[in-house]
């Protein structure tokens, strides 16, 4: 394996969907590098293109429906280049994907240790012997008590946070390098997200695999990512590091966002609430700063005409240059960033 | 005397077995809870899924067949079918559902479910009506154009306030508000909290809220109730709750909330780790044999806590020291 410890790379890419006989960007220009031993959240709200990101990494669009351009360097391979065959080299052998709801991404019809080794005989040449002891292994990995048990048990029989894990067991039983998870924990309670997530984290440092983790929770951002990107509208508008992006917000999304969230100091005031809506995929702006219509204060001189990422510290990135003088309306003057 | 008062609530399902189908045992999805909820008050119903929170919210609303026990409204039995006709009952209290989309018909018009409530309690004319509803539209802040639209025309957070739209229809005293942000996203989750909130203020609205966001309660909720396994574990004010937890499953419940500051998260998590150690090796200590939650006792004028007495002032008497 190379020594360099970016081994994903993602260059100017762009997802479109067709609409009507029509393409429209879901996402658009993203540029992104993602690091051994690292995790990496991705965040925003539902349409901001956090899935199609994943997806398309994952290369799970049809393409004719689809129109994806751009780069999506992996160890020395553009996955965009590949035919079906040659993605299915990588799927579950380098790169594992969790999905947010286990009930479905489980067949209902097979037993968990089957599941578990379908993987490996697709991308691996061990004997049935050694798939079982495998299996077993896995599934102590992720925590589950008595993995015999489990192993001859259908998902039905298991708990939300057991189905989870069985997952999160598929992902890595070929030791990818890159894992995929999409809001891995939404569906679970708060005691079982934990546990969870310290499954993931314990993962990524055994196996210096880069785990990519969408979600859209802020408080399971800060408490396991090491960068952060924040998405809006299909692009990044803001990237840098958990600390960064949680101590000194730039882009008045992220700051905006951070407002809304309830918390200790603000429990008896009423919550910042962003103005107008996420746009749909058809009405997305093609020019200009795709944040500017919620944030109606700020005058159209402050935004740029062709707003791109400018670097402001060491790893930290921000969307346009209106971040500068930006403050909320409620305390103009007050704060400035 | 407080608006609902809930004494020893008990809901078991049978389950059935054999060859008679007969009844072998039952599920004790709400066992033996008592709470008050006072006039114009946030009571909030916290705990896990299958801690039979909804179920508590459906036998309040009339919707789930009690087993024993009783709901006492402005001081009588509401589980007592004529008592809530008196009462007029099914008009002071209506419902937030969690998925809104499943909530209201895809076939009828805004206009005909906010009017549902209405037309079912109140004599209005076809333009009073119209007026109302309206009047409803502008509360939660939709437009009037919304009247002749269909559900599914809107996003989940214009639907959700569709929802709050139709319970506040006919000026209801209690609202039991079931996981009502778990679906939205975080500034539309900000928008109906802002709303339920304001709507409080300006008609005095008590809700049962139940979730379990343990950040969203903090920030709704006057007096809070912990739910685990049917049986309350821990009543109190928000202060008592957050600040001063007692109860084990409390601590862990709290101790596995997210949190926003990064640079304690090392400490925050190491003093998670901590907690599940305590509740691995002293469960025996906070639920019986049986593993139940004992009965609650009171520690404070406000806070009580599922523990025989003795081991709650024990409790406490350790952390002082801690602390000390």
């Amino acid at each position: 394996m190379e020594t360099t410890s970016d081994f994903l790379n993602i260059k100017d890419v762009n997802t479109a969907f067709k609409i009507n006989g029509k393409y429209y960007d879901a996402i658009s220009h993203i540029n992104l590098t993602v690091h051994h031993d690292e995790i990496l959240a991705i965040v925003g709200e539902s349409g901001c293109g956090k899935s199609t990101l994943a997806t398309t990494i994952m290369g799970l669009h049809d393409p004719s429906e689809t129109k994806i351009s751009g780069e999506i360097d992996f160890e020395g391979t553009n996955l965009l280049k590949l035919d079906e065959a040659g993605y299915n080299k990588f799927r579950g052998a380098k790169i594992g994907m969790i999905f947010q709801d286990p009930l479905s991404a489980l067949n209902p019809l097979k037993r968990i240790e089957d599941q578990i080794s379908e993987v490996m005989t697709y991308h691996t040449k061990l004997t049935a012997e050694q798939k079982h002891d495998r299996v077993l292994e896995l599934l102590k990995e992720v925590g589950i008590v008595d993995p015999k048990r489990t192993a001859h048990q259908f998902p039905h029989q298991l708990s939300g946070g057991m189905r989870q894990r069985v997952i999160i067991a598929i992902a890595i039983a070929c030791k990818p390098d890159l894992i995929i998870a999409d809001e891995p924990t939404t569906a679970l309670d708060v005691t079982i997200q934990a546990q969870i997530l310290d499954v993931l984290r314990k993962i990524q440092s055994e196996n210096h695999a880069g785990i990519i983790l969408i979600t859209h929770d802020l408080g399971v951002v800060a408490e396991t990512a090491d960068r952060v990107a924040v998405m809006y509208a299909g692009q990044i508008v803001e990237e840098g590091s958990v600390e960064q992006i949680f101590n000194t917000p730039k882009h008045p999304y992220t700051r905006s966002l951070l407002r809304s969230m309830p918390q200790r100091d603000n429990q008896n005031d009423d919550l910042y609430v962003i103005q107008g809506n996420v746009p749909s995929l058809q009405k997305m702006s093609k020019i200009g700063d795709r944040f500017a219509p919620r944030i109606p204060w700020v005058k159209p001189e402050e935004h740029e005409e062709n707003p791109t990422m400018h670097e402001i510290e060491p790893g930290h990135e921000v969307r346009c240059t209106c971040y500068k003088n930006f403050s909320f309306p409620d305390q103009v003057g007050s704060v400035k960033a | 005397m407080s608006l609902v008062e809930i004494k020893n609530l008990k809901v078991h399902y049978p389950i059935r077995s054999g060859f008679w189908n007969r009844i072998t045992d039952s599920v004790k999805a709400v066992d033996g809870i008592s709470f008050n909820i006072e006039a114009g008050e946030t009571y909030g119903l916290v705990g896990e899924s299958g801690s039979g929170k909804s179920t508590t919210g459906k036998s309040v609303v009339g919707l789930e067949k009690i087993t024993s026990g009783s709901i006492m409204y402005q001081g009588k039995d509401i589980t007592k079918k004529i008592n809530r006709k008196e009462l007029d009952y099914n008009h002071d209290v209506q419902m937030i559902f969690q998925d809104s989309l499943s909530s209201l018909n895809p076939r009828k018009r805004i206009e005909d479910i906010i009017a549902e409530p209405l037309r079912n309690f109140e004599h209005l004319s076809k333009d009073e009506e119209k007026l109302r509803v309206l009047q409803l539209l502008d509360i939660v802040g939709l437009d009037p154009d919304a009247l002749y639209k269909y559900p599914h025309q809107f996003s989940g957070g214009q639907r959700q306030r569709i929802g709050v739209a139709r319970a506040v229809a006919t000026n209801p005293k209690l609202i039991i508000a079931d996981e009502p942000v778990s679906a939205l996203d975080l500034s539309v989750q900000a928008q109906v909290l802002n709303f339920m909130k304001k709507i409080q203020r300006e008609f005095g609205i008590s809700y049962l809220f139940i979730s379990h966001d343990l950040g969203v309660v903090r920030h709704m909720c006057n007096n809070i109730a912990i739910m685990n396994r049917g049986r309350l574990v821990e009543i109190g004010t928000r202060d008592d709750i957050y600040n001063h937890p007692v109860h084990i499953y409390t601590k862990r419940l709290l101790a596995a909330i997210p949190e926003t500051s990064v640079n304690n998260r090392q400490q925050h998590r190491a003093n998670r780790l901590a907690v599940e150690e305590v509740y691995r090796e002293q469960q025996d200590k906070y639920y019986d044999k049986d593993g139940k939650a004992f009965p609650l006792v009171p520690i404070s004028p406000t806070h009580s806590v599922a523990l025989p007495k003795e081991v709650a002032n024990q409790i406490i008497k350790q952390e002082g020291e801690v602390k000390a």
